[in-house]
């Protein structure tokens, strides 16, 4: 019998995470992130002063951008081009509803850890953090996006499905898009995924799961407890139902999978296991989402 | 109604909680907190019990392993069905003693109170199929029955039959529960009745009901007869012990009487016997010779059967003998040695030969070695047994010795009883007597055999003995008349006839028959139908009635009667009988001709094993591929 894992507590996890953010980086996409007044030049024209490319004056144009010097010199319309400057952003969803803090499991914590290295991978790497927590009623922005007062904001007490598409939340207009969340309610992926990437520079979902869940379940009796409903089912598992659940699994991942291929979004896959004991960067590294420092 | 022969593997059943509590453990619920039903399947429902109500689903392979267990539990209980429907097999063993005839102040006998006893104790056993056993001296069968009125007339059958007339002296419990439980099926129980205290050793599985009363009684027990002709007496002698088995000093009446005609008899003489408690007086009484007598007691007490004794006139036996003795020292002292033992010395006709002349020797057969003689062979007369003592006297040229022992005595033979040769000299030739490989040594000294006995096919004994009178003092010690006597009693004991016509119930008869009328011979006894005996030359009857009895040849030319008398003091002492019930029955009970389905409930229980194995394994590949064995 395997000697059971201690986790540390959701504060203790979510400062490690920072602790281990540190040595990482936030990839920036292809398609820059864009915010405003930032400090980092942008890969698309901006409004910085750094001269980049002229184009011909269409209408419309901001006519103060007119190169009246070239005019003079070629009799043509053009408007002078200069760099974006922008300052990027990530949003960071994280699923805070009970079923992320499963009793016995490591799962509540590898949330934390992960949340707390990439707010810390980002600001790292120049963005702007902000942290979202996902319940029933919607998103919920976290303040104070530095120190503990994000790390108590994380307590998983909000019963119910995550309501990822709340319009209402103000998503930043090409920020990173990373969602945190076991993926375990009942929702066309294709809507949260559409929601999320939509506006955003890119897109991320990052699976959590608890080792327990990810695997097929034992064969014996159970009594199933929904965690997040309370709700109670009955079951005798024998290998058919512990194949049915396997099956179901692979056909949700591949739902959600499927999704964000068509988004452009990436779909990382993880368990506990890949923050405890070591962080495993590998899931990572593949969805291009972190890079060393 | 089944029987069980081993009843408690009935609590092998107490394993079916178990079994089932094992089965709902096993089968409960546990808890399992997960995040969310979504990838549960829906419709997998539960295969055994749980708390949520639902539609019933039978736990087949418990009820499977329920009935399995169940039915190897009463296989290992040995259970019994059958025709007998619960008849109990009882062996009744009825004790014959003849104390079971004592009757109290108001007639009722042992026996009686034994029957009804017996009649209440099978009552409460329900249905019962009772083996009858008689214990006497010898056990003997009569017959079952599975009723009271069927038992009733079976022992009133056996009494008549006089199979149960309580007349033995005694009897022997023990072989004749062995032979009820060889006659009766296995595992019966057994039923004693008799009138003596049970064994403290009591089986398991016997009752034993003791139904003897304590009463006084006053009994003959020993009786005997002299001869008048024996000694100086005219008249015969009778001599009768009386014993008194009881508290209390009595005065017996003692009666003698002798016959007058076939049932009638004459009183002949009468004496008050003083006996103190528990006493024991002998009284002797002159009778007429030639008349059978009868002594009995004039007050009837609570056993009759040892008031009375009859004598018969006791043979007279008397050895003839022949002295052919050439030395006279040696001659005399045969002859005073015969003569003290009561033999009559003839010159004569058939008589035991003593001499000292040599064997006659006859030449070899032919083929033979020409210069070797054999000893001629004693005549073959039928009607002649002729024993002789051959002494062979030693003279100078034999170059005799005396020795003066250790002597080596065949203890076994008929010769050496009460013979002592401590300070005897016995003179004999080195070489001692000239023996044959057969023949018996009597006594010898080392390897020098000094006196043989030579059995010969028609039962004679010829006996050799080799003795130098000049240097012997055998002739002198009282080793000599012991030696006579010994061979005088010998040879009578092999005279046709009995040797006392008196005999006391227990002992056996001893009957010489050789050489007289090969056989068969014939008994008669009294309650007993006449029985044929064969081969001899000697017979030992048992007597296991009292009364007259004779036994003779089958063409009546030789009979000889003789009387058994009861004489048993212990048969007599009726403080002896107790009235007490001991032992129990045992519970496991068995009965002739049931059916025992044990084996069969195995066979059927392996069945039912085979199919829970298959449902099991049906159920493993169903689960891989259909979600499971649902029985």
């Amino acid at each position: 019998m395997p000697e059971a894992q201690l986790f540390p507590s959701i504060p203790a996890a979510f400062a490690r995470g920072r602790a281990l953010g540190a040595g990482w980086r936030l990839c920036r996409p292809e398609s820059a992130a864009r915010g405003v007044a930032g400090v980092l030049l942008g890969k698309r024209p901006g409004s910085s002063v750094e001269f980049m490319d002229h184009r011909d004056y269409q209408p419309g144009d901001d006519i103060r951008r007119i190169d009246w010097a070239a005019f003079g010199r070629s009799d043509r319309l053009s408007i002078r081009l200069y760099r974006e400057e922008n300052a990027p952003r990530l949003d960071l969803i994280v699923d805070a509803t009970r079923s992320m803090d499963l009793p016995g499991t490591g799962k509540a914590a590898a949330v934390a850890t992960l949340a707390g290295m990439l707010l810390e991978a980002a600001q790292g790497a120049g963005f702007s953090p902000f942290l979202w927590l996902a319940g029933p009623a919607g998103l919920r922005p976290v303040r104070q996006a530095r120190g503990d007062g994000m790390a108590l904001a994380l307590d998983f007490a909000e019963a119910g499905t995550p309501r990822i598409v709340d319009r209402a939340a103000r998503l930043g207009a090409g920020s990173v898009r990373v969602l945190i969340s076991d993926l375990l309610w009942p929702v066309a992926p294709e809507l949260v995924v559409r929601h999320l990437a939509a506006g955003a520079a890119s897109a991320c979902v990052i699976q959590v799961m608890a080792q327990s869940e990810a695997e097929p379940p034992k064969v014996g009796a159970v009594r199933l407890h929904d965690h997040e409903s309370g709700e109670e089912r009955q079951i005798h598992v024998d290998a058919a139902i512990a194949k049915a659940y396997a099956d179901n699994l692979a056909a949700h991942r591949e739902a959600w999978g499927a999704a964000c291929r068509c988004r452009g979004a990436q779909l990382v896959e993880v368990t506990e296991t890949a923050c405890f004991p070591d962080f495993q960067c590998e899931p990572f590294l593949r969805a291009r989402l972190l890079e060393p420092r | 109604m089944p029987v069980f022969a081993l009843p408690l593997a009935l609590f092998a059943l107490s394993a079916l909680p178990l079994l089932a509590a094992v089965y709902f453990l096993s089968s409960r619920h546990q808890k399992r907190v997960v995040s969310s039903l979504l990838l549960w399947p829906k419709d997998a429902l539960p295969k055994g019990g749980g708390r949520k109500a639902s539609r019933f689903r039978a736990p087949w392979l418990l009820l499977l392993e329920i009935l399995i267990l169940v039915l190897l539990a009463l296989a290992a209980a040995a259970p019994m069905l059958g025709l007998a429907a619960g008849r109990r097999p009882v062996c009744v063993v009825l004790d014959d003693r003849v104390s079971l005839r004592a009757h109290d102040a108001s007639g009722a006998s042992s026996r009686a109170r034994g029957l009804a006893a017996l009649l209440a104790e099978l009552e409460k056993a329900g249905k019962w199929e009772a083996f009858v056993v008689i214990a006497g001296p010898r056990p003997l069968s009569v017959g079952s029955a599975q009723t009271p009125e069927a038992l009733k007339e079976l022992i009133g059958a056996a009494s008549s039959q006089s199979k149960w007339p309580c007349l033995a002296e005694s009897s022997d419990v023990s072989a004749a529960l062995s032979l009820a439980g060889q006659t009766a099926p296995p595992g019966a129980v057994s039923l004693v009745v008799s009138d003596r205290a049970p064994p403290k050793d009591l089986a398991q599985g016997v009752r034993w009901l003791s139904v003897g009363a304590l009463l006084p009684n006053l009994g003959i027990t020993a009786a005997a007869r002299g001869r008048a002709d024996d000694g100086l007496a005219r008249d015969d002698r009778v001599m009768v012990e009386l014993s008194n088995f009881s508290a209390a000093p009595v005065k017996a009446q003692v009666v003698v009487e002798r016959a007058d005609g076939a049932a009638s008899f004459v009183k002949v003489s009468e004496a008050a016997v003083p006996i103190a408690a528990d006493g024991r007086e002998t009284a002797v009484f002159k009778a007429p010779p030639e008349s059978t007598l009868r002594v009995r007691l004039a007050v009837p007490d609570a056993l009759d059967e040892d008031n009375a004794v009859t004598l018969l006139p006791e043979p007279r036996r008397i050895l003839k003998a022949k002295v052919e003795v050439g030395d006279e020292t040696l001659r005399q002292a045969v002859s005073r040695a015969l003569l003290a033992a009561g033999a009559e010395e003839v010159s004569s006709g058939e008589a035991l030969l003593v001499s000292d002349a040599p064997v006659p020797l006859m030449p070899a057969a032919p083929g033979a070695d020409p210069k070797a003689k054999v000893a001629a062979p004693l005549p073959q007369t039928p009607q002649a047994d002729v024993w002789e003592w051959r002494i062979a006297v030693s003279g100078k040229e034999d170059q005799p010795k005396a020795y003066t022992g250790p002597f080596i005595l065949q203890r076994g033979h008929a010769l050496t009883r009460g013979l002592l040769l401590d300070g005897v000299v016995w003179g004999a030739p080195p070489a001692g007597v000239a023996a044959q490989t057969d023949d018996e040594e009597v006594v010898g000294l080392g390897d020098r055999p000094l006196l043989v006995d030579r059995l010969f096919p028609g039962g004679e004994h010829r006996l050799f003995m080799a003795l130098a009178p000049d240097l012997s003092t055998l002739a002198e010690t009282p080793a000599f008349p012991v030696l006579i006597a010994n061979l005088a009693d010998w040879r009578l004991a092999h005279e046709p006839g009995l040797r006392r016509a008196n005999w006391r119930q227990g002992e056996s008869v001893r009957v010489a028959v050789a050489p007289l009328a090969p056989g068969p011979w014939r008994l008669e006894a009294p309650g007993a139908a006449p029985t044929q005996w064969r081969g001899g030359p000697v017979f030992e009857i048992p007597t296991a009635r009292t009364g007259a009895h004779r036994f003779m040849s089958a063409d009546g030319k030789w009979a000889w009667p003789f009387q058994v008398n009861l004489c048993n003091a212990e048969a007599s002492d009726l403080r002896l009988a107790v009235s007490a019930a001991a032992g129990q029955w045992s519970d496991a009970v068995k009965t002739e001709g049931r059916f025992k389905p044990a084996f069969l409930l195995i066979l059927v229980a392996l069945g039912l094993l085979m199919l829970h194995a298959w449902l099991v394994r049906r159920g493993a590949a169903a689960s891989g591929s259909e979600g499971g064995f649902q029985a």
